[in-house]
């Protein structure tokens, strides 16, 4: 695998029960790029996310993520170097949103003192400020989102699979996760991001990969698709995408 | 314990100081359950009112309806029954409101004090109502009592006429039965090794109170992870789902010590409620039951913990658990009513099988004597922990975790 590609699905396809979900989806996500899968709701956006992480199996193809295929040996070495934000994921609401930080650091982490500082620069992320000492259950439906894409960043990651990150967050708040996102990037993370908000999409992608019905119809920067499909914009891109492969 | 499967436990702990309804229920069930039916079944029932008449047909009988009203209030009384006890002439005209109406016919008096002929005492008693079957008793104890001291008068006064010289309760007891206790061993036990069983029976059956909050704690852990959307990322998380597994299991271990304690504080207060039971708890069998109710516990969980991990919700997974509940009821009511060792082979392979059965067995065993045989079943509970885990392990990495719905 070529070094600067830290994940990779390579024709894989997926079933679940007998509905396929996933049919030979192809995506390459580079050092330190912001890649974007965007697809509307029930694309498989969150298939590829949970098949890439060996959260589901697969039927066919090929996964790699930092030299390691799910479920094989050094799985567990590469995992620690993935972030990870599934879509409507929840916090521990009985615990602080200190303690939420501190439980993954503490995962992730060699030692104690480097889970506390891990966990503050997290505390840090997540721009929570005295707040993070209340319990999680307390916070607005942001605050813990801003939590969730804090803990799934604070471990310097050198892979992010942010799922929909900024669902649920004001404008502040969105602007705030897409200026981390690229500030972590610059340093050499690579960020895999779904969403179907295309005019984010536009505004973070180095690269977009569009999927529709299981299927991945255009990879390429956000530029090329709108060459390509002679759009002034990224969702007018989309929108010509999807009727050409005949979804539309 | 692993350095990452500690880190679960800390989580879990955390999380569940916090939970007020668990705790609640892991405490106050066992604690507050066990006293709270000792008052319902003893000191409410002494708050009833039993109401005995003694009727006396004949004035010469006067003195002997007084001395049976007196000895009935005073068993009554000391069996914590609150007793209105009288002594009434004439035949009754009426027995409603009476619990247990006593008679003494005409013709009794001359009965009572004759050498050859036997005096009768007529009792009616309410149907339907558990003080009338107190007060019948007392009645039945008094009337004994006084025809054991009338029966050693009458023998004396017979001696008495034919010059002999006797004790009369080798004429009125000829053979007396004389009972002494041994263990299974052979050896003998002394007296209060009665009532040490007998309150190993209860324990065993008290052993369902510490299974009840293992099965509620480990259908949430699993489940509610899934239900509040926070496993995805604890499974992508570098922990395996074997330290996964361990750390929510030591912190059901945390629970089920704190299970055990209010267990034991709760079995222990109802037992000093009900000290006229003359029920005994020695410091070894309390030891012993702590010690297995722990091991229950974490049995317990190990057992949930693939159930849970497979259904569908918490709902599903409270549903499945309830059956493991049932089990585990079924076999401690079994442990108090039967002697599970006392079983026929067939049988007892059959409970065998159940793996709550062990931790009667433990305390049964100890109990007896049989220390290496408690040992065995606590061993037996042991290994059917390890081998749960793993399974629980491969339930973990199940698809369904991740895509079924609540």
């Amino acid at each position: 695998m070529d070094n600067t590609i830290v994940a990779l699905m390579d024709g894989v396809s997926k079933k679940l029960g007998r509905r396929p979900v996933l049919r030979r989806v192809d995506l390459e996500v580079r050092r330190g790029e912001v890649h974007v899968l965007a697809g509307p709701n029930g694309a498989g956006k969150t298939t590829s996310i949970r098949v890439l992480l060996g959260l589901l199996g697969r039927d066919s193809g090929r996964v790699m993520v930092l030299g390691a295929e799910p479920g094989r040996p050094g799985w567990r070495e590469a995992a620690a170097r993935v972030g990870y934000l599934p879509e409507d994921a929840g916090v521990y609401e009985r615990l602080t949103g200190w303690e939420n930080l501190l439980y993954y650091a503490r995962l992730y982490a060699d030692g104690e003192e480097d889970a506390v500082e891990m966990a503050r620069y997290g505390a840090e992320l997540s721009g929570l400020g005295e707040a993070i000492h209340r319990r999680a259950g307390e916070y607005s439906r942001g605050m813990r989102r801003r939590l969730l894409v804090a803990r799934a960043l604070m471990h310097r990651p050198d892979l992010a699979v942010l799922d929909e990150p900024t669902s649920g967050l004001d404008v502040f708040s969105s602007l705030k996760v897409r200026e981390t996102v690229r500030a972590m990037a610059s340093h050499g993370t690579a960020f895999l991001v779904t969403t179907h908000n295309l005019l984010e999409a536009e505004r973070l992608a180095d690269r977009v990969t569009f999927i529709v019905g299981g299927r991945t119809i255009f990879t390429g920067p956000p530029g090329r698709a709108l060459n390509e499909f002679s759009s002034e914009s990224l969702e007018e891109a989309f929108v010509e995408a999807v009727r050409r492969a005949g979804q539309g | 314990m692993r350095g990452k499967a500690r880190v679960v436990a800390w989580k879990e702990v955390v999380d569940l100081a916090r939970d007020r309804r668990t705790l609640a229920a892991t405490v106050l069930l066992p604690m507050a359950g066990l006293p709270l039916l000792a008052l319902l079944t003893g000191v409410l029932s002494g708050l009833e009112t039993v109401r005995v008449v003694v009727y006396y047909e004949e004035a010469e009988a006067y003195s002997v309806a007084e001395w049976l009203a007196g000895t009935v209030a005073g068993i009554l009384e000391s069996w914590g029954l609150q007793a209105s006890v009288a002594a009434a002439e004439g035949p009754p005209q009426s027995l409603a409101g009476v619990d247990v109406a006593v008679i003494l016919p005409r013709g009794f008096s001359e009965n009572y004090t004759s050498l050859d002929r036997q005096a009768v005492v007529l009792v009616s008693v309410l149907v339907g109502s558990p003080a009338s079957d107190a007060a019948r008793s007392a009645v039945q104890a008094a009337v004994s009592g006084l025809s054991d001291w009338l029966a050693s008068r009458r023998v004396e006064e017979l001696a008495s006429i034919a010059g002999l010289a006797l004790d009369p309760r080798a004429v009125l007891e000829p053979v007396r039965l004389e009972t002494a206790y041994h263990r299974p061993t052979g050896a003998p036990a002394p007296p209060e090794a009665v009532e040490v069983a007998e309150t190993a029976r209860l324990l065993e059956f008290a052993l369902f109170f510490a299974a009840n909050p293992a099965v509620i704690y480990m259908s949430d852990v699993i489940v509610g992870e899934r239900e509040r959307r926070t496993i995805e990322a604890l499974l992508v998380a570098p922990v395996s789902r074997r330290d996964l597994l361990a750390g929510k299991i030591a912190a059901a271990t945390v629970l089920g010590l704190v299970a055990a304690a209010a267990d034991t504080v709760g079995v222990l207060v109802y037992f000093a409620m009900l000290e006229a039971v003359g029920i005994r708890l020695s410091p070894g069998l309390a030891a012993v039951h702590a010690g297995v109710t722990v091991l229950l516990v974490v049995m317990t969980s190990a057992i949930v913990a693939p159930i849970a991990a497979r259904s569908g919700s918490v709902r599903a997974a409270q549903a499945s658990s309830f059956l493991v509940l049932m089990a585990a009821m079924a076999v401690y009511f079994t442990a108090f009513t039967v002697d599970l060792l006392k079983l026929p082979a067939e049988a007892r392979a059959v409970l065998y099988l159940v793996p709550f059965t062990h931790a009667a067995l433990v305390v049964h065993n100890y109990i007896l004597g049989n220390l290496a045989a408690a040992a065995a079943h606590a061993l037996i509970m042991a290994a059917v922990t390890a081998a749960m885990i793993p399974l629980a392990a491969r339930a973990f990495a199940s698809e369904k975790l991740v895509t079924l719905r609540p």
